[in-house]
């Protein structure tokens, strides 16, 4: 099985090609903007080294946000595109998600929590075999404590340590932390993607926004 | 994609899809090197922003994103054609609302990956001003005057690629004016149409509002004061305001919009070397009074007025494949490391810093 799979989600850009279950290619670009201009190229470069044409791919994987905004869509766009033009399906992943995965294996859940400013976090939780136990969604600071579970958690993410202040507040147990955050990366994202059922595939996957547009309609 | 049944040996070359996403409109077409129009798929946000009084970016861009793939396919089925029948993607490039422009840049990008066909990055005025040659085979050069919601400008169309700015708005686009004086006579949103509407059945004679720039030299436009002498004139009526008065303002209104548009666009006119055709394109030109004075004017000028279908004036992705068709057969193409352009003046010698547009 071929994969092709990337991220932008958050800032820096990484894509990886998987052939028949090795990691064929990777590449990078650290810089946090215009991924309008550099992603495409950069998944041409890619499948060139790992020497696989675009309709050769059998599955696309890519992270859906939360994210920046316009990073999210570009990624959207280039996976709905190239899907659209090679006729394999999508695999979209949680950025919070393809962060979980990164991490090493674990006997108790994990909550990928993203600051996301103005009192809120991006939260997502992960049984220990690695399996989503809910979606990615966006949690006030002061909820944090009643929407979790009771027991013992491990927290990564940049908005653990604003997790682990409220759990304490609350009586919780101590969490354990992961100081690293690990930034959504497209060769964890291709392997996902690589031994996910193939009934998760779709056409079209959405953004993952978790927040409305900043518009009000205007005073009556 | 596997060839459709239709037989692409029998359509002139090249075959290009267009993809427009700049504003609020989402929309997909397939054009033929001819010019004829094999799909034009056309999906308008209006809803989505209506209550907003105006196009809000990020509901913009959210609304591409979500639709432009589906509009695609279902410009490539009604063409009856797959991706492997199209010699190359074309996609607007600039100038617009960036969020958009990014989506359906990169979802052409991805399609030129996916399919092996070239890209061709178009200036969205490019697709406006090209418009007249793929409904008319109007021959360069000719005067084009560009009069939507975002722009107000009149060109010297010498050639594809080939554009002289004679005039732009120091403020306002015309678009905006429409807008703006529906919004202070309570008419809805867009504004264009329902001043149209409205001015119909109106005396435009009880108002006397002024009329920006008339018989100035140059051939520039100027919005922000008739904006002002519309709220003014509005705000010493009676509330609320009655069907008449609202009538009668908009009359005023698109009268002295209709005489500073052919005015300015007279003196754009003996700005030229020798008569040419005149062509008018963009959101405005839907306006029914607006082409008639322009009428007028061509024909006491002996020269050919175009004025494309209303579809073709407003935004559309039809134009944008022609304009690749024009650059394809030029042979020009893009590298997939295309800049999206929120500003992307077509003369860019012209582009005066601040103006609009």
């Amino acid at each position: 099985m071929n994969v092709l799979a990337f991220d932008c989600a958050t800032g820096p850009t990484s894509v990886a090609v998987r052939r028949d279950g090795t990691l064929a290619a990777r590449a990078e670009d650290a810089r946090p903007q215009g991924q309008a201009e550099s992603l495409v190229p950069l998944i041409e470069t890619t499948l060139a080294k790992a020497d696989l044409p675009p309709a050769a791919i059998d599955r696309i994987a890519v992270t859906l946000g939360p994210g920046s905004f316009t990073g999210v869509r570009i990624a959207v766009a280039a996976a709905r595109g190239l899907a659209l033009a090679v006729g394999c399906p999508i695999f979209g992943f949680s950025s919070l998600e393809a962060m979980a995965a990164a991490l090493p294996a674990a006997d108790v859940p994990t909550l990928i929590a993203i600051d996301a400013r103005r009192g809120e976090i991006y939260a997502q939780t992960f049984a220990p075999d690695g399996n989503a136990m809910d979606e990615a969604r966006a949690l006030p600071l002061e909820a944090v404590a009643a929407a979790l579970p009771a027991g013992p958690l491990r927290l990564a993410g940049s908005g653990a340590g604003l997790v682990a202040d409220r759990l304490a507040a609350a009586g919780h147990p101590p969490p354990r932390m992961i100081d690293a955050a690990p930034a959504p990366d497209a060769a964890v994202l291709a392997r996902l993607a690589e031994t996910a059922p193939a009934a998760r595939g779709t056409a079209a996957p959405a953004p993952i926004y978790l927040r409305p547009p900043d518009a009000k309609p205007p005073a009556a | 994609m596997e060839p459709s049944a239709a037989s692409p040996a029998a359509i002139a070359r090249p075959l290009v899809l267009g993809i427009e996403s700049s504003c609020d409109e989402t929309a997909a077409a397939v054009v033929a090197g001819d010019g004829r129009i094999l799909s034009d798929v056309v999906l308008s946000q209006l809803d989505d922003h209506r209550i907003y009084g105006g196009v809000v970016p990020e509901i913009a861009a959210r609304a591409h994103v979500t639709h432009l793939d589906g509009l695609i396919r279902r410009a490539l089925e009604e063409a009856g054609l797959g991706l492997g029948d199209i010699d190359a993607v074309a996609a607007t490039a600039g100038p617009g609302l960036i969020g958009g422009v990014i989506v359906g840049l990169t979802t052409a990008k991805a399609i030129a990956l996916g399919a092996g066909k070239p890209l061709i990055g178009i200036n969205h005025l490019e697709g406006h001003a090209l418009t007249p040659r793929l409904v008319s085979g109007v021959a360069f050069p000719y005067l084009l005057l560009l009069v939507s919601g975002g722009h107000c400008q009149l060109l010297a169309v010498e050639g594809v690629g080939r554009y002289r700015r004679l005039g732009t708005t120091i403020d306002d686009a015309v678009g905006e004016a429409f807008d703006k004086t529906a919004k202070l006579l309570g008419l809805g949103y867009p504004g264009g149409p329902a001043v149209e509407r409205a001015a119909a059945s109106g005396d435009a004679t009880r108002f006397s509002l002024p009329r920006p720039l008339i018989g100035r030299p140059g051939c520039d436009f100027s919005f922000s004061g008739l904006k002002t002498a519309v709220r003014e004139t509005v705000a010493a009526l009676p509330r609320p305001l009655s069907d008449r008065d609202r009538a009668d303002v908009a009359a005023a209104f698109q009268t002295v919009v209709g005489a500073v548009i052919v005015d300015r666009t007279r003196r754009a006119l003996d700005m030229l070397p020798a008569p040419c055709p005149l062509v008018v394109a963009g959101g405005v030109a839907a306006n029914g009074h607006i082409r008639a004075r322009l009428q007028e004017l061509a024909t006491a000028r002996g020269i050919d007025f175009v004025a494309p279908p209303l579809k073709l004036c407003t935004d559309n992705a039809a134009m944008i494949a022609w304009a690749g068709v024009e650059h394809f057969k030029a042979g020009h193409t893009d590298a997939l490391d295309l800049k999206p352009r929120a500003r992307w003046p077509l003369d860019t010698e012209a582009a005066a810093p601040g103006a609009k547009a």
